[in-house]
């Protein structure tokens, strides 16, 4: 298979990933936003801060306001982020390469490449956002299962995988990063549970955290779960584990896989005891780094080899 | 006046199509559906009578489900203008055009015939070039012609055949006669929107294909690969057959997905491949990987930069030479547009004759060829009732429709002939066939073409039927998609 090709479905699964976690989180927020008293909301610059975008918003609006932050997620042009510009991204890199890929792949990238045109605007208030943003989460699990039901089990799908796979572990870490943070803020709270089991909602969590881990929400506990569940699908270790799976497949040399048991590593080797918040930050900073060295080899091995 | 005769469908009073279409009529031209004396031909009387079954609320819903799909499928062509580059939604019109199967089966054999003829000119002109020994084509003609290849002489591709893919532009006379206006022998296209109007049309309007036994179009990318692969120089069970493209932002970037996706191939850029030793290779993430077969939908001058334009950035450096050397098969090869000019046009029923010893079995258009001084200046006195090309030209640019032009475009034209009479022809302004079409909620007449497209390798194929392209301007005769044309879907039909 062509390198800019692998590349190219590489990014498309990952904007694929990235506007589907970005509308779980916007939803699970507005919709933990009706349920606090006035007040105490922890504001909504948190989920500018879970894309690290503060310096881009910054330049585009001056107040922190929930139409200006949901608007920067959902709708803006310049935002790389925004579902707007992902679902554009993702359909321009599909576009290039829907040779490969079977043709109803295109028709569903390319519709929700115009619902999000057509409608991310008008979603911006209350009223419509919800729906909005439910609707795109379908579209893209849609489009995610035609691709793993009737894609050929051969390189072209293990690129998208691994795309998807480390967006996933990207976003979820960020995720956890930035809700940790804004609970933590708030101790004193009643309403804390409330937003632990926010946090879970954001990533469907919710159940499968009950089950294995029990019914009470505690902060330490679902970091963990959320970081290190071996069965959970969008915990961090589970999407490494199976990158590591992926890259094997491929048959990538050690170098790479070296770099994905450092991170499993790390993950294993995370602090049962409650962490301080500057601890969780630190640890997490560590754990994005090695995602990104990650990134870096899939470029020098397969996408980018210099001396050909 | 056309406009008038079109019947509203709306302000029909019982709503039903089929009384709009008994006031359809042609203006003067020969018509695919609808003879002169208003009456349905024959071929097309179950599909009338079908469409004059639905609303116009109804046939109106349908034209907005396909292009409600067009857009869903992403069907899109580009558009270049000075305001940037834009991508459009394929303009599809719903009702087909219709050709009886007994007519369009001795078309396919004329199209066969001038293909093949046209094959042995290229050959002869990069070998023997007997036929400008024998004094049949003006030597000069061929050899200072820009699109006479130096860097082709004495090559020998598989079955001695250069264009493998081609796209001949049918019209209808006013007699109902096809006519070859143009051979396409580069980089033609539109084959894609045969299979993808096919495709609406059996989404939107199921319930025709009932009653009617219409000829598949969904084979072409088989049968493209299949003759792609009789080219391959190396004699593997499977050769690597590759689409190289100019990149998303040409024109019909669309269909090389399309046709890359339908045959199984990589769709690969300049940058994709590399050549060492004389062969072609393609980066993949395996390694490099050896390519057989390259089905080109870049232009000559831009296929290698050591061999034409150095500035060309969508080729590969040294594939000339390993097309030369036989490493690798060029599809359409490298110097077939030396037929593909208006002024050779003008002598392609004498190479049937000559090579093939037959008739040209579909004429070619009445052409005036301004080189000649007798013809110069029937053209020069007769300017505002010819339609005057530029040899070299595609994509309806540089074209003069006397009639529909100034006198002052038509002095214009005039100094470019005498300044450059090569470089001209001209032709009797042609009453297109017209067909019904969907016009602002009205059924009206609209001139049309056709584009069958002719696959030669160790055996050859021709599409039944082709791209059927649709002025949608009232009275237009310039049916290109770059220049406001529409489509149909064309059926072959068995009566």
């Amino acid at each position: 298979m062509l390198s800019r090709v692998a590349e190219r479905l590489y990014w498309m699964a990952r904007y694929l990933e990235r506007l589907e976690d970005t509308s779980r989180l916007a939803n699970a927020y507005s919709h933990l936003i009706l349920d606090l008293p006035r007040g105490v909301e922890p504001g909504w610059s948190v989920l500018i801060d879970t894309l690290n975008a503060r310096e881009r918003f910054r330049r585009r609006y001056t107040r922190e306001t929930e139409r200006n932050v949901i608007k920067f997620l959902l709708a803006d042009r310049d935002n790389p982020s925004s579902l707007r510009a992902s679902a554009r991204a993702a359909r321009e890199n599909m576009r290039t390469t829907r040779d490969v890929l079977p043709a109803p792949a295109w028709e569903l990238v390319n519709e929700l490449y115009l619902f999000i045109e057509d409608q991310a605007d008008a979603s911006v208030p209350r009223a419509g956002r919800a729906r909005f943003l439910l609707d795109v989460i379908g579209r893209a699990q849609q489009l995610n299962g035609l691709i793993e039901s009737t894609v050929l089990r051969d390189q072209p799908l293990y690129f998208m995988r691994l795309g998807r796979l480390l967006e996933r572990a990207d976003m979820t870490s960020r995720i956890v990063d930035v809700g940790a943070t804004a609970i933590l803020k708030l101790t004193s709270v009643p309403e804390v549970p409330l937003l632990w089991a926010n946090l879970l909602m954001s990533l469907s969590a919710t159940s499968a955290y009950r089950r294995k881990v029990g019914p009470t929400l505690m902060p330490n506990p679902i970091v963990d779960f959320l970081f290190t569940s071996e069965q959970f699908p969008r915990s961090v270790l589970y999407c490494v584990n199976e990158l590591e799976e992926m890259v094997g497949t491929l048959k990538a040399p050690r170098g790479l896989l070296v770099k994905l048991r450092e991170v499993v590593t790390q993950l294993r080797g995370m602090d049962a005891e409650p962490m301080s918040l500057t601890d969780l930050h630190a640890f997490i900073d560590e754990l994005q780094q090695r995602l990104a060295f990650v990134d870096e080899s899939f470029h020098e091995q397969w996408f980018d080899p210099g001396g050909r | 006046m056309p406009e008038r005769l079109a019947t509203r469908i709306r302000a029909s009073r019982s709503g039903s199509v089929g009384k709009a279409w008994q006031g359809y009529r042609s203006p003067g031209c020969y018509d695919e559906l609808i003879r002169d004396d208003g009456r349905t031909r024959p071929i097309a009387r179950r599909l009338v009578r079908q469409l004059g079954r639905l609303s116009g609320a109804e046939l109106a819903a349908r034209q907005a489900a396909a292009d409600l799909s067009i857009r869903e499928m992403g069907i899109s062509f580009t558009v270049y203008s000075d305001a940037g580059n834009i991508d459009r939604a394929w303009p599809f019109d719903l009702i087909p055009r219709v050709i009886p199967a007994k007519e369009w089966r001795s078309v396919a054999v004329g199209l066969a015939q001038r293909t093949r003829a046209l094959n042995a000119f290229i050959h002869d002109v990069y070998n023997r070039q007997k036929i400008l020994a024998d004094g049949i084509v003006p030597a000069e003609l061929v050899l200072d012609s820009p699109n006479f290849r130096e860097a082709c002489r004495d090559v020998q591709p598989a079955h001695q055949v250069w264009a493998h893919i081609t796209g001949v532009d049918l019209v209808r006379d006013g007699a109902g006669q096809f006519r070859v206006l143009e051979d396409n022998l580069r980089v033609p296209s539109g084959v894609s929107y045969v299979l993808e109007n096919r495709e609406i049309t059996k989404r939107v309007l199921p319930e025709l294909f009932e009653n009617h036994s219409i000829l598949p179009v969904d084979d072409y990318p088989n049968r493209l690969f299949e003759t792609l692969a009789s080219l391959s120089p190396r004699r593997v069970k499977r050769p690597t057959v590759v689409v190289l493209t100019p990149g998303i932002y040409n024109s019909a970037y669309f269909e090389h997905a399309f046709l890359a996706r339908g045959m199984g191939a990589e769709l690969v850029e300049g940058t994709d491949l590399f050549v060492e030793d004389d062969q072609v290779f393609m980066r993949t993430v395996d390694g490099p990987r050896r390519v057989d077969v390259i089905y080109r939908r870049v232009d000559d001058e831009f296929i290698d930069p050591e061999a034409f334009r150095d500035d060309s950035a969508l080729g590969i450096a040294g594939c000339m030479r390993a097309w030369r050397a036989g490493n690798v098969a060029i599809a359409n090869a490298p110097g077939s547009g030396v037929a593909d000019d208006k002024v050779i046009y003008a002598f392609v029923p004498e190479m049937i004759r000559y090579y093939l010893g037959e008739e040209p079995i579909v004429p070619n258009v009445e052409t005036y060829l301004c080189m000649r001084e007798s013809d110069r200046e029937y053209v020069l006195d007769n300017i505002a009732d010819l339609v005057v090309k530029p040899a070299n030209e595609s994509g309806g640019y540089g074209i003069m429709v006397g009639p529909h032009a100034s006198a002052k475009e038509h002095r214009a034209c005039a100094a470019r002939i005498e300044k450059d009479p090569r470089n001209y022809i001209a032709q009797p302004t042609l009453a297109l066939s017209t067909a019904p079409t969907i016009c602002d909620g009205a059924i009206a007449p609209r001139h049309l073409d056709l584009r069958p497209f002719v696959l030669q390798g160790r055996d050859h194929w021709v599409t039944p039927g082709g791209l059927t392209r649709v002025a949608l301007r009232e009275g237009s005769l310039v049916v290109n998609s770059s220049q406001g044309g529409g489509s149909k879907d064309t059926w072959i039909v068995e009566s």
